[in-house]
Order: structure tokens, then sequence, then C-alpha cells
């Protein structure tokens, strides 16, 4: 006992500050580092010795060292960050919809007046070949606007797809390393360290799941992590079950044969292949296809330059949609068979039927005009994304928040680092001190005690 | 409280980005002098602005069918006061042969009687743009033949000049001259039977063709009248047509287009303050206590 245990004593003082500096240069080197959860050194005192005076204490332990982490908030991060992701790649999409539109610039509306105002010049001076071409011309591009915009939404529908194909991909490979850390984390923890690095590493990937395809996470007893979307386990334990995405146009997201209701990005995605475009899609087609009937029929009812009945003007396919609108081969290849007059034997001025077909700008089919469908079209169409964008603005929001009220528990402040080192480095300081001092006690004791005399 | 250095960098970067994507906003909208850039910005004005538009290619479509029905009623109306003109020199012709007894002053008068008669044949038979003007909507090689038989047909041309209102732009030879049997008399007939008279020297035929010249006159003064009332009306909607032109147009910039004093005025303000976050930025972010200690 007696001088021996204070040089003990300050071994251990030396021992944890030392581990102290090494956690806070730890926590200084990873203060950047995407996940990292900033360390904590866990100190105790040792349990103290039994002397005759009483108990003495013995030094200090390093229990464990910690990491500073709130389920409840990893759980809102989580769950804001999958409604941001869900919300933001649905307007992103909806917004990119909207801009192959192109209204009111350069887009269907425009190319409808322009028909009408053909119609109406030819109808002024029917006898003349310049009118009819220009009614062919005011046809090729009304449809080759709205085969355009057709296509373009094709294109980003295919896009879309094949970005929510990657996002499966990309979340299947993510799910496969959870599972390979639920399998290492409870080893390294009997062990007896824990192993906070790898607890990062998967805290990380559950946020980035989360953004992916809006998936919840829960560390269980046993130290493993459940991984959750729309209800089935995606990591059970050391088991993953992977993603499919099914064919289009269900786009149904299946893990082990259950449906997986998806949030996040690829939730997003889904929704916008299955909902949001199919719905704005329909509004086109269906005008294709009333234009087509309407102009059809009216033109039906007129006489060409050569006396023959009206035939058809456009051509539209159900089974194809909006992308097989299309100017009548009779009509393309020959100006005389479009119908300007009403009445046969045709009367060189005969420009009445010209006019029938542009009074269509102000005639309501099905209760509205073809500019107030192509109007309510672009609408519902704009409302969508500003309503989306608002949703998406304020999920950000909330995510932001979240992850901020996160990071005040879980990131590193420098100051606070440096004034752990400042305060691990004055322990250092002291307890080499005590041990200089209880050495050169020793010291006297050993090579100068039983010299009187001498 | 206790704030990182990761949140406070996320923050900052945050702002300045939303600060920039405002910034970027201004100027965009005062580079394009538009308020809406895409239709989402402001669904409403869309839109009003694509209701504004459309009405405003109608109302040009207007405004075009009103010039060109303008051009065609004034040729038709200059036309008939030329026939009109020479029906009165018919008609003081008439006068004077009642009362001669002269057989060559006759035969000078018939001479001219048969020289208007195909005046008045080359004005029923005028072409405008390239298709008769007399002739209903038939394109006939002669609107009247020789013998005064009307050849067109009774087609009436319309222009759309307004809203649902339309207005008729031609007139048939056979009404403004009565070619057809009807309650006005042929003009071509009544010349003939004139000129056959001063032939005859019927004095008492030439006094009842001066009845007959009446009619016809008559016939042609109504025809000018519908004419000239059709006239003003198309003036009159050529008037409303650009009004409404000035009014949409303003309506639609106003719906659209920026404000340009107030566009810059942003514009200005968003700049300083993102000058405002960045200097903040540099002042804020570099600070630690490492820059303290020693």
């Amino acid at each position: 006992m007696g001088n021996f245990v204070s040089l003990h004593t300050s071994l251990t003082a030396l021992r944890a500050s030392q581990t102290g500096l090494d956690t806070a240069s730890h926590n200084v080197a990873n203060a950047h580092t995407p996940g990292y959860t900033r360390q904590r050194l866990e100190l105790r005192a040792n349990a103290p010795h039994q002397t005759s005076i009483g108990l003495l204490g013995a030094g200090v332990d390093v229990a464990q060292i910690t990491r500073s982490r709130d389920d409840f908030l990893d759980r809102r991060v989580r769950g804001a960050a999958g409604d941001a992701a869900y919300q933001g790649a649905r307007a992103e999409l909806l917004g990119r919809t909207e801009a192959i539109l192109a209204e009111p610039d350069q887009g269907v509306s425009g190319e409808l007046s322009a028909l009408w105002d053909a119609f109406e010049d030819l109808s002024l001076e029917p006898a003349e070949p310049a009118g009819r071409q220009q009614v062919l011309a005011a046809l090729g591009s009304l449809t080759s606007r709205v085969r355009a915009v057709d296509a373009g939404w094709d294109a980003l529908a295919a896009d879309t797809a094949d970005g929510a194909a990657e996002t499966v991909r990309e979340a299947n490979h993510l799910l496969a390393r959870v599972a390979e850390l639920n399998a290492d984390i409870p080893v390294a923890s009997v062990r007896g360290t824990a192993p906070n690095d790898l607890m990062d590493e998967r805290d990380l990937l559950a946020d980035k799941l989360a953004a992916l395809v809006g998936a919840g996470a829960v560390v269980g007893a046993d130290g493993t992590m459940t991984v959750t979307a729309g209800g089935v386990d995606l990591v059970d334990g050391v088991v993953a079950s992977a993603l499919v995405l099914g064919a289009g146009p269900a786009y149904a997201v299946t893990a082990g044969g259950a449906a997986v209701d998806a949030g996040g990005r690829l939730g997003g995605r889904v929704a916008y292949l299955t909902g949001d475009l199919a719905a704005h899609r329909t509004a086109l087609d269906s005008l294709a296809a009333d234009l087509t009937a309407e102009l059809n029929t009216r033109h039906a009812a007129g006489f060409d330059a050569g006396g023959a009945g009206g035939g058809a003007l456009l051509t539209y396919d159900p089974s194809v949609g909006a992308g097989s609108l299309d100017v009548a081969p009779a009509v393309a290849a020959d100006l005389d068979r479009l119908a300007a007059a009403a009445a046969t034997p045709v009367a060189a001025q005969d420009g009445r039927n010209a006019r029938n077909l542009a009074d269509l700008r102000d005639a309501a089919v099905g209760g509205l005009t073809f500019d107030g469908r192509v109007r309510r079209m672009t609408v519902a169409l704009a409302g969508d994304v500003a309503a989306l964008r608002r949703s998406a603005d304020a999920a950000e929001g909330l995510q932001v928040a979240a992850s901020g009220a996160r990071s005040n528990v879980t990131a590193v402040s420098i100051d606070e680092e440096l004034v752990s080192v400042v305060q691990y480095q004055r322990s250092l300081e002291a307890a080499s001190r005590v041990m200089t001092a209880v050495d050169q006690a020793l010291d006297v004791l050993i090579n100068r005690t039983g010299l009187v005399g001498r | 409280m206790r704030v990182t250095n990761e949140q406070m960098l996320g923050n900052t970067l945050r702002r300045l980005s939303s600060r920039l994507g405002q910034y970027e906003r201004a100027q965009s909208q005062l580079a394009s002098g538009r308020r809406i850039l895409t239709p989402s910005d402001d669904p409403g004005g869309t839109v009003r602005a694509l209701s504004l538009r459309a009405d405003e290619r109608s109302r040009e479509q207007e405004a075009r069918n009103a010039g060109d029905a303008h051009s065609r009623l004034q040729i038709v109306d200059a036309q008939l006061s030329a026939a009109s003109e020479r029906l009165q020199r018919v008609n003081d012709l008439a006068v004077g042969a009642a009362s001669t007894k002269n057989d060559s002053e006759r035969a000078a008068i018939k001479a001219e009687v048969l020289a208007i008669r195909e005046e008045l044949r080359g004005i029923a038979n005028t072409r405008y743009r390239g298709a008769p003007l007399f002739a209903g909507m038939a394109d006939p090689a002669e609107v009247v033949a020789a013998d005064g038989t009307y050849q067109g047909d009774a087609g009436a041309i319309e222009r759309r000049i307004g809203e649902g209102e339309t207005v008729r732009v031609n007139i048939t030879a056979d009404e403004a001259f009565g070619l057809s049997a009807g309650g006005s008399p042929n003009v071509f007939a009544v010349l003939d039977q004139f000129a056959a008279q001063l032939d005859a020297g019927d004095t008492a035929g030439v006094a009842a063709t001066l009845g007959s010249l009446e009619q016809v006159r008559g016939t042609l003064g109504r025809s000018q009248s519908v004419v000239g009332a059709a006239a003003n009306r198309v003036e009159s909607a050529r008037q409303r047509a650009s009004d409404t032109l000035l009014n949409l147009r303003a309506e639609r910039a106003e719906v659209e287009d920026v404000d340009m004093a107030e566009a810059i005025m942003t514009l200005q303000t968003q700049q300083v303050a993102y000058e405002a976050t960045l200097s903040a930025m540099s002042r804020a972010l570099p600070q630690s206590l490492v820059n303290f200690l020693r």
C-alpha cells in the first residue's frame, strides 16, 4: 500500500486523460464526416481500497466511449427526409412535365388560335390556294405540337421509370449492407467494445434509405436494426429482402412477394408515373380525340374544291393516344381536299364551311371551347406543380428543422472539443505532477533514509 | 443550446443558396420582362393571360375581317355610284327624247344609251381580287350575259366583324339591277326597250320608260343604302375592335408583364441581401476557439 498506490492512481489519471485526448482528436478529425456521431468518454472512479483508516480512492477508470445519439430525433429526421424526398421528386417531375407543355408561349394554345385564324382567313378568300396552304400549315404545326408534348412526356416517363429502377438498385445495395452490419455489430459488442463507428455507418445507411424509399428503422434489444418500409420488413436481423420494381403501367413495388407502399424518392417517382402524369395525359388524349372528332364532323359537312364531300381532316388512334394525332393523308397530299364550301355545286367564293370550322374558336364542345380546355389543362398542371412545390418546400423545411435539431445533439462542435482538449491536457499535466511528487517522496525515502551522520 | 459547426455551415449554405435563388429569379424576371415565367408561378394569372391572348387573336382576326369587308364595300359602293350616275344620264336622255322629233338626234341618243348599257354590264362584271364582285358566291365568266340575264347566284358573302356579329359584304347584280323577274324591271331590258322606242320614234313609249327608269333607279338606290349601312357598321366595328385590342393588350401586360420599377427595386434588394449574407458568412464562419487559444 502506501505511496505506491498514489503512483498507480496517477497512472489511471494519465491513461484516462490520454484516452480523452484521443477521443477529442477523433471527434475533431471527423467533424465533417457525414453521419458521424460525436463520441464521449464516460469516466468513473475506481473501486476504493479498504485501509485501516477507511476507504481510499483508487483513481479513475474509463467506463466506455459512448455516442450521443437520440432515437427519437433519428425517427423524426428519417420521417421528414422520406416525406421531403417524396414531395420533392414529384414536384421536380411535374415541373418538367409543365416545361414540356411549354404554355403559354410555345404551347398548344397558340397553335389552336393560329388554326382558327387560318380557317377564318380561308373563309375570306376560299378560292385562294395560299389560304388553303395556311390552313394545312396550321393543322401541321398544331398536330406536331401535340405529338411533341406527348413524346416529351413519354421520354420523361421512361427516364423516371429508369430512375425508379436505379433507386431500387441503390436501396437494395444499402439494405444488404445494413444486414451485414447487423451481423457485425453484436459480435463487436460481445467483445466488450462498443462499435460506435459501425453504428454510425448503419445509421447513415438508414438515413439514406429513408430518403430513397421512405424506410423507417428501429434498433432492437439485440442490437440489430430492423428496416421497415410501407409496413414490410426490408431488413430483419441479418436477412435483407430485396425490393423489386414491377413493370409499367402499375410499377408495383414488392419485397419478398409482399407489396410495399414505398415513400421517399422511389415512392415519388412511382406516384408520378401512376398518378400525376396519367391524369394530365388523359386530358391531352381526350383533347386530341375530341378535336379530331369535332373538326372531322364539321369538315365532313362541307364540300371541297372539286365538289366532293369533305373527308377526314385529322386522324387519331385512340389506342395510341395523343401521339397519333396527325393531318389526314388525303388532305395533306391535296390542298383542294379542304372543304371550304358549304354547298354543292361549289361556288368559287363559298367559304362558309371554313367559317363554320373557324367558329370552333368560340364554340363550346362538351361544355367548354377547345381553347378553354387547353387553358384548363394548363392550369390543372400548373396548380398541381405549385401545390406540390409548396408541400415540397414545407417538407424540406421540416427536414431541415429535424436534422438541425439532431445535429445539435450528434454533430461535433469544434469549440467544445477544444475545451475538452484543454481540459484533458490540464488533467494530464496535473497527473504527471502528482506522479513527480510521489516519485520525489520515494526518492527521499529510498536514497536518503538512514544516512544520518554519513 | 448546443450549436455545432455542421449545423451552422449547413444553415449558412442553405440561406446563401436561397438568397441566390431569389436573386436569380428577380434577375430573370427583369431580363425577360415577364412576371410569370412558368404557369405554376401563378396558375390563376396564367389562365387569365391565356384567355386574354385567345381574345386578342380573335379580335385581331375580326379587325382583319373588318378590313377586308371595308375594302370590298368601298369598291361595291364606288361601282354602284357610277351605275347610279349612268342611270341618271339615261334619265336625262329619256326626258330629252320625249320631246325631240329629230331622227338623227334620236339616233345619237340611242347610241349613247347602248354605250351606257354596255358600261353598266361592265360594272356588273367588275372583279375584285380575282373574283366577280356582283355574282354572289359564284364565279361565272360573265356575271351578266349580253342579253341581260344574270349568271351568278344569290349567295350572301358575310364577314364576322365582332363577337357573334356578321355583316353582309356583297350585293348581287341581280339585286342591284333587278335582273330576274321580280318587283323591279330588268335595267338592261328597260334600256333595250328604250333603244327600240327611239328607233320607232315612240314618244309615248318613252314617257312610260321614264317610269320604269324611276323604278330601276329606286332599286339601285336601295342597294346603295344597304351597302352604305353595312359600311357604317363595319367602320364602327373596326373602331370597336381596335379599342378592345388596346384594352386587352393593356390588361394582358398587367397580368403577364413585370413592373419595371418594382422589378429593379426587387433586384437591388436581393443583391443587397445576397451581399449581406456573404459578408455575414465571411465574418461568422472562420471564428472558433482556435483563433484565441495560445
